[in-house]
């Protein structure tokens, strides 16, 4: 993230002084408050979402979840331990529901987990299957289509299904592949 | 309407119920979650400042612009058309702005035209992921995601791939 991020920046703000050195500063404060406004978007997501999530987690279903999701997640990730595997499996399950407002809370948690004890090809693994992309109903989509005036807003369903597998299959398998050395 | 609208308010009815079976308090529990939310935004702060900084930077500066007009061959020889290029190159920045891309395609060719489809398929079958590197990994200090993030962005690049073709039949 360092390199990208230092890559990206600096280009930009080198072209932006040549062609426009007012826009530097006018475009980091509108980045800048984009970020602010998201942030408190996310603060009421995540509340809604993190209480929902409790109610489960002290009722039990998220042990449900990850027994029932716990041959995936290992054949995904190998070993990573009880809290990092549990947390995953919920990430993944709320992410392919297209819930991603609790999928993320998890997938930081999950990420956390793995980092503390050093599980790169774990790591990988998390990052390759969140930045695919693994909804499998794309529902904001269609709800847009259908605001749009589409005869049939659901016809998209199964070449995104199609396209979601293919790319995140392939992507996984490069990704565990390249680290397999590392996989525990 | 697609079932898909039921999906959620099903889960929060069954999970209430479920819960208070069990004998859980669901306000309390729902209150002790909801308290983490806070912290959690102020900790993911200072990446999404980052990113949304860099994404600002990146457009403004016509550099988005620049690449899109080098990599114009590179969508022909895949077999995508070149007006879907923007969504390509915008989607691992920013959720909001592709959204803002895709319903400009649907305003411009119809939501059930050829390229509005290809660019639904598009931005429902890949990601935003400078975004998911910054916010995911916000806590994994030892994290290396070049090759990673490398990956993804190809990957996104193949599901656009699959998309064209999978629109022009299907």
């Amino acid at each position: 993230m360092n390199s990208v991020f230092f890559v990206i920046f600096t280009l930009s703000v080198a072209i932006l002084t040549i062609i426009s050195p007012s826009e530097v500063l006018t475009s980091s404060l509108a980045g800048a408050e984009k970020a602010v406004n998201l942030s408190v978007s996310l603060a009421a997501v995540y509340a809604v979402w993190m209480g929902i999530t409790k109610m489960a987690e002290q009722s039990g279903v998220n042990d449900f979840l990850a027994k029932a999701m716990k041959k995936p997640v290992r054949f995904l990730f190998g070993n990573v331990g009880e809290k990092a595997g549990k947390y995953a499996a919920m990430n993944i399950s709320a992410n392919l529901l297209g819930m991603g407002g609790i999928a993320t809370p998890m997938g930081i948690t999950a990420a956390s987990e793995m980092d503390k004890t050093g599980n790169e090809y774990a790591m990988n693994m998390l990052f390759v299957l969140a930045a695919t992309g693994i909804q499998l109903l794309p529902s904001n989509v269609i709800a847009l289509r259908e605001k749009a005036g589409s005869v049939s807003p659901s016809d998209i369903i199964l070449p995104t299904f199609i396209s979601t597998v293919l790319s995140t299959g392939i992507a996984l398998a490069v990704t565990g592949l390249i680290f397999r050395k590392k996989r525990r | 309407m697609s079932f898909s609208v039921y999906i959620i308010p099903v889960i929060f009815l069954i999970l209430a119920v479920f819960a208070r079976f069990k004998g859980v308090n669901v306000y309390d529990a729902f209150v002790g979650g909801a308290k983490e939310a806070v912290p959690l935004v102020v900790s993911l702060f200072p990446y999404l400042a980052a990113i949304f900084v860099l994404t600002e930077l990146f457009e403004a500066s016509g550099l988005s612009g620049f690449l899109q007009r080098i990599l114009t061959p590179v969508w022909g020889f895949l077999g995508i058309p070149s007006e879907l290029g923007e969504l390509i190159l915008i989607k691992p920045f920013s959720g909001s702005g592709s959204l803002a891309v895709l319903s400009d395609f649907y305003s411009k060719y119809g939501a059930d035209g050829y390229l509005s489809r290809c660019a639904s398929v598009i931005y429902g079958s890949s990601e935003t992921v400078f975004y998911v590197s910054a916010v995911y990994f916000s806590g994994a200090k030892n994290a290396k995601l070049l090759l990673p993030v490398i990956i993804s962005l190809l990957a996104g690049v193949l599901s656009a791939v699959i998309a064209c073709r999978l629109c022009a039949v299907i």
